[in-house]
């Protein structure tokens, strides 16, 4: 983990995050299966590479954590509003108090924040 | 080296911003897709495109407008709307001549904040609207002012400016409508008037010499509703109850008083408010009530304070002096079962099961008047306790005169007439008639309500009856002074047969409608009171106790007509009846849990049930375990291919005119059912309750249903141009983009009060017909309307969509509206079946009636609409019915709706609003229909119809109540609009639109992008360094 740069701690606070949003996800009212699959997939892949470092091995494809990562979390920040689509338009309309999608915000913000720390690892130099 | 790296890393980075966003451009395209009808509304676009297969297009306009162009039909309906407000306005009070004002003479000053914002209708379903361009809503300013009247602007100007203004209601509503549970009653309402200091010297002086009109306004919305315990969110105002008048309202109206020649009160509003006060003060010289008229309604009400209209509407509900004293009130609001999802009870129920709620309709039979007119003959008969201090709203003995400002069905005109009962001919299972003879006996021409009542004979402590009930009504011409018309009244004996739940008919079943043998008093009267008190003076030969509702009041005892049936009968109107609502009934469920209301002692039913725990039988509806899908039968055929398309269904004469469909029971309805897939079947039910879905199999196209009771909504509908594709440019009625019409708004129509309030079934078939026009210019196929719940309260916010307290006016008026756009191919959807009477909590909430009760009210409203077929479909409530979800209510829709009514239109829930309660598993199983789904069906534990292909595919029985709820679906659909532009010869072709070439465009742009960054990154890491297997450091090489 010493021989870790810049790029891969990005992505371990990118990690953590998704982590957080695998936690937040449930309080959301309407919700998909997938985007805890998206969720759960950017932390199991996070785990693995660290876990891989740690014993000595890994292979190429995990350069490209960052990638996959953020690719996950923007699915899972956008199929997260799939069946909310109605609800936002009933709070917009204030049919319904906007406590009813603050789980999605919350949701929202650390999806996309995870994804956009991915995106700046990805520039960065994982290991040094 | 170094350089190389970092090439890799950008390749890296940027490969990571093109995949994210294909991740995003992907879960867009998903999401648009799955919205697409939503977003083709919204940009006028369509995903269907109508090809001819014989070249050049067949005559396929089956129901045809009588306009050429869209203008001469949007005028038509601002001119239906003006006069429907007119005859609507009701005329309560009117000393002193004080109206009609004369314009050339007279300047007139509005009073009242809310003169300034006035309530023209709802929100949400019976919301009004207007094109930002061309189109008005005209105010109360300015429909004066365009009728000729001398407005004081120097009050209009007071009450825009700032320091005033900040007290109005935006756009005339205060009401915060609300689709998300609430476990507690609403909290308050802003009136939206000001304090009597803002009233300037300046102000004041203005309205010296002038006649004064005060406005008092409440609003209305749909998912809200009033509450007795209200405060007013108004800073520094006041009231007793939200429905009483406020302190800065009684001010104001003082000042109106005090500067003014003359005080004429407007009540703006559709929910009836205390007004006893204002009734009995000599210094107010008039009071109308104008409801909730819409866009275009007050150019009618001023047409009726200039007298250019004679007023001649009357009453839709009861003016109580207390709007708390109905034994309704009773049990009206917000209770909670015991075990609700919010409570700390170990078997508490589940949040998506929305069973937390309940309400106990104790009032039984007697809703609104035939409360208060009941109570009235026994207490003047001394019977049944009537003058006990139990529900009398002064504390004191009971008596009329201290509970009804103005009876159901009052109403007053500039002239005076005379109304005989010539004749009553009443034929068992046949039309009845009565026969009027109205005479204007004043010096004003003017048109005359007859309204037909009954008092059905009582014996104590047998049956529950009410004194009075409406049983028909007609409408003259507009009669010149001294001129007389002749008015038949036809009507059904069975709208005053009483549900007797222990009749034993001859055939061994308990239920019946029965006519007692006995004396029926058949009575007219300027209103329900009038014509009770005409009933009891024939009776007993005595008026000297009849309580007069006002100066006016006339009683005729000589003006009854008798019909003496021999014998009981409980036959002639209960074929296929018998009890089917006695799980409505909480006292079968739980003993001795309510009290209902009886006139054999009019001390009870006044005890609030505000707690039950349901017991285990209960919790099977409050779970939805209705229906459990199991493998049995043979199992149904899908996709037969007989070569038929739903065109065959149609029936066209020699001259290639549409001339109706084949009759219900004819083979083809069964053989195209029977073509169409499984796939289509499932996706029809579970996506067909907003826009219908098409079936391509047997070429039935998609077509668009929306609110609501006022016309068409803004909210859904965006304007005349919006749901026609470019392929359909043919069509006599397409409306172009650019059309200067193209936007307008289609829900301009008064409230559905103001419609009942003008008992002219002519002009309420008008409207009727005028939906269907817009529906033909809008290319839109149904209409969720007319409403049609009894208004159980003065406190039901949603009261504007509804027509009465009365089921007689209500399904009346009803079938004129129906009567008018049926046949002009507007499917007409009438809603919520059934018993939705409260607008908190309606998603779920367990209501209970008896079954009488629930029969002679709620059940009224629909039983002639349906029974008679006047409506292609009926959209279903949110609530439940006793403790199973109305949509899923086979007792309801099969059992009486369809096997004793003979229905045979379609069903179709209301929003998926908890889509655990409202499934589709126990809609279609009980017999519903298709559902409006929304998010909430898609996340439901029970799932989607589409994912439970296999389970459904096994269970016949389910499959073969698919089959016969599309049916009816078909039946219907055939003889709608729906077919327009739809030949044999049509092809519909499935075409992307501008958008979503544009959202794939993106997804493969990305895709493209990613893939080559990918594939550079993977080529410059080759050509750099070692990175396909890496050292065991896992380092960078």
């Amino acid at each position: 983990m010493k021989d870790k740069a810049m790029g891969f701690y990005f992505t371990l606070v990118a990690a953590i995050l998704s982590l957080a949003g695998l936690i937040i996800y449930p309080s959301v009212m309407y919700r998909l299966p997938i985007v805890y699959g998206f969720c759960a997939a950017a932390v199991l892949l996070t785990i693995i590479v660290v876990f891989s470092s740690f014993i000595g091995k890994t292979v190429s494809l995990f350069r490209f954590l960052p990638v996959i990562n953020s690719s996950l979390m923007a699915s899972a920040a956008v199929w997260a509003v799939y069946l909310m689509v109605n609800q936002l338009g009933y709070v917009v309309a204030e049919l319904d108090s906007k406590s009813t999608i603050m789980g999605l915000v919350y949701f929202e913000v650390v999806a996309v924040l995870s994804m956009l720390i991915n995106i700046v690892g990805a520039f960065l130099k994982q290991d040094k | 080296m170094k350089g190389k790296k970092k090439t890799g890393r950008l390749w890296r980075g940027l490969t990571s911003i093109t995949a994210s966003l294909l991740a995003i451009a992907v879960g867009a395209t998903g999401i648009a897709s799955a919205n697409a009808a939503f977003i083709n509304v919204r940009l006028g676009t369509s995903n269907y495109k109508y090809v001819d297969q014989a070249g050049e297009k067949s005559d396929s306009t089956y129901f045809k407008s009588e306009y050429t162009e869209l203008t001469d039909l949007i005028e038509a309906k601002n001119l239906l709307a003006e006069q429907i407000a007119a005859e609507g306005t009701v005329l309560l009070k009117n000393q002193n001549q004080a109206l009609p004002i004369q314009t050339g003479k007279e300047k007139v000053t509005l009073w009242g904040l809310n003169s300034h914002n006035p309530t023209l209708g709802g929100m949400i379903g019976s919301s009004t609207s207007v094109a930002k361009k061309g189109q008005v809503a005209y105010s109360l300013e300015q429909a004066l002012k365009e009728k000729g009247f001398d407005v004081n602007q120097t009050m209009i100007d007071l009450y825009s400016s700032d320091g005033v203004s900040k007290y109005a209601r935006a756009m005339g509503h205060s009401l915060n409508p609300s689709f998300g549970p609430i476990y507690e009653n609403p909290s308050s309402y802003a009136i939206g008037e000001a304090p009597a200091s803002v009233y300037t010297d300046e102000a004041l002086s203005s309205a010296e010499g002038t006649a004064a009109i005060v406005v008092i306004s409440r609003d209305c919305s749909e998912a809200a509703d009033y509450n007795p315990a209200m405060t007013n969110a108004t800073e520094g105002d006041s009231f007793e109850r939200p429905l009483a008048l406020s302190t800065y309202e009684k001010d104001m109206i003082e000042l109106a008083k005090k500067h003014s020649t003359k005080v004429i009160v407007m009540l703006n509003t559709t929910n009836p408010l205390e007004i006893d006060a204002l009734k009995q003060d000599t210094e107010i010289d008039s009071i109308l009530w104008v409801g909730a008229p819409g866009v275009n309604g007050f150019l009618g009400v001023a047409n009726v304070l200039n007298g250019s209209e004679n007023p001649s509407g009357h009453l839709p509900d009861t003016f109580a002096v207390s709007s708390t004293s109905s034994p309704a009130m009773t049990n009206f609001g917000v209770y909670n079962y015991t075990n609700n999802s919010s409570s700390d009870a170990a078997d508490k129920m589940a949040k998506e099961n929305k069973s937390d709620w309940f309400v106990v309709e104790n009032e039984g039979i007697y809703n609104g008047y035939k409360y208060y007119e009941t109570r009235y003959e026994d207490s003047l008969n001394g019977a049944g306790s009537a003058t006990t201090t139990e529900g009398s709203s002064t504390g004191q003995a009971w008596n009329y005169k201290a509970e009804v400002s103005y009876p159901f069905g009052y109403g007053i005109s500039y002239t005076t007439f005379k109304q005989e009962l010539k004749s009553v001919d009443v034929k068992l299972g046949e039309d009845s008639t009565a026969t009027v003879t109205v005479t204007n006996t004043g010096d004003v021409a003017g048109k005359s309500a007859a309204q037909l009542y009954v008092q059905v004979p009582y014996t104590e402590n047998g049956l529950e009856k009410s004194s009075i009930q409406l049983v028909g009504y007609a409408k003259t011409d507009v009669l010149e002074p001294g001129a007389s018309q002749d008015l038949t009244i036809t009507f059904t004996a069975d709208l005053f047969a009483s549900y007797d739940e222990n009749a034993v008919k001859a055939d061994g079943t308990q239920g019946a409608w029965v006519l007692e043998a006995g004396d029926y008093f058949f009575a007219v009267g300027n209103g329900a009171h009038e014509a009770l008190n005409n009933v009891i003076g024939k009776k007993t030969g005595n008026t000297d106790k009849l309580v007069m509702t006002a100066s006016d009041d006339q009683i005729a005892a000589d003006n009854v007509q008798v019909w003496k049936l021999a014998t009981t009968d409980m036959e002639t109107y209960s074929k296929n009846v018998q009890n089917q609502l006695q799980d409505m009934d909480i006292n079968k469920l739980i003993p001795e849990t309510a009290q209902y209301t009886t006139r054999s002692d009019w001390s009870k039913g006044w005890k609030t049930v505000d707690s039950i725990t349901p017991t285990k039988e209960m919790m099977v509806g409050l779970t939805n375990q209705l229906y459990e899908m199991t493998e049995n039968g043979d199992g149904v055929k899908w996709g037969v291919d007989s070569g038929l398309t739903i065109l065959d269904a149609m029936e066209i004469d020699a001259d290639g005119n549409f001339t109706g469909v084949k009759p219900l029971d004819d083979p083809i309805w069964d053989q195209l059912v029977d073509q169409i897939s499984f796939e289509e079947a499932i996706q029809f039910i579970e996506k067909g309750g907003d826009d219908i879905e098409n079936m391509d199999s047997i070429l039935l196209t998609r077509t668009y249903a929306n609110d609501g009771p006022l016309g068409f909504t803004y909210d859904q509908v965006a304007g005349y141009y919006i749901r026609w594709a470019e392929s359909m440019s043919n069509e006599a009625t397409y409306v172009t983009k650019d059309d200067d019409k193209a936007d307008y708004s289609m829900n301009t129509m008064p409230t559905a009060p103001v419609v009942a309030a003008t008992f002219n079934a002519e002009l309420q078939k008008s409207e009727g017909e005028l939906f269907a026009e817009d529906a033909l210019w809008a290319n839109e196929s149904s209409l969720f309307a007319p409403g049609l719940n009894i208004h159980r309260t003065p406190y039901c916010a949603r009261n504007h969509e509804y027509y009465s307290e009365d089921p007689v006016l209500t399904v009346n008026t009803g079938i004129a509206v129906c009567q008018g756009a049926e046949p002009k191919g507007l499917m007409m959807e009438p809603k919520h079946f059934a018993f939705n009477h409260q607008e908190s909590n309606r998603s779920g909430m367990s209501t209970f009636i008896n079954e009488q009760g629930a029969r002679e009210t709620e059940l009224r409203c629909f039983q002639k609409i349906m029974s008679n077929n006047e409506c292609s479909g009926i959209m279903t409530a949110f609530n439940r019915a006793g403790t199973s979800y109305v949509g899923a209510y086979s007792n309801l829709l099969t059992s009486i709706a369809r096997d004793e009514w003979g229905y045979a239109g379609w069903f179709n829930t209301d929003m998926i609003n908890g889509a655990d309660y409202m499934n589709w598993r126990d809609i279609t199983a009980a017999g519903g229909g298709n559902c409006l789904t929304t998010s909430a069906y898609d996340t439901s534990k029970i799932g989607t119809m589409s994912s439970h292909k296999s389970e459904i595919a096994k269970d016949t029985q389910f499959q073969e109540m698919m089959k016969k709820n599309i049916k009816f679906f078909l039946y219907k659909l055939a003889d709608s609009n729906a077919m327009n532009g739809t030949s044999k010869t049509t092809q519909i072709h499935y075409v992307l639109t501008w958008w979503q070439i544009t959202v794939y465009a993106l997804d493969a742009i990305f895709a493209a992008l990613t893939i080559l960054l990918i594939a550079i990154g993977v080529r410059s890491g080759r050509k750099g360094v070692n990175i396909k297997v890496l050292g065991g450091d896992g380092h960078e090489r």
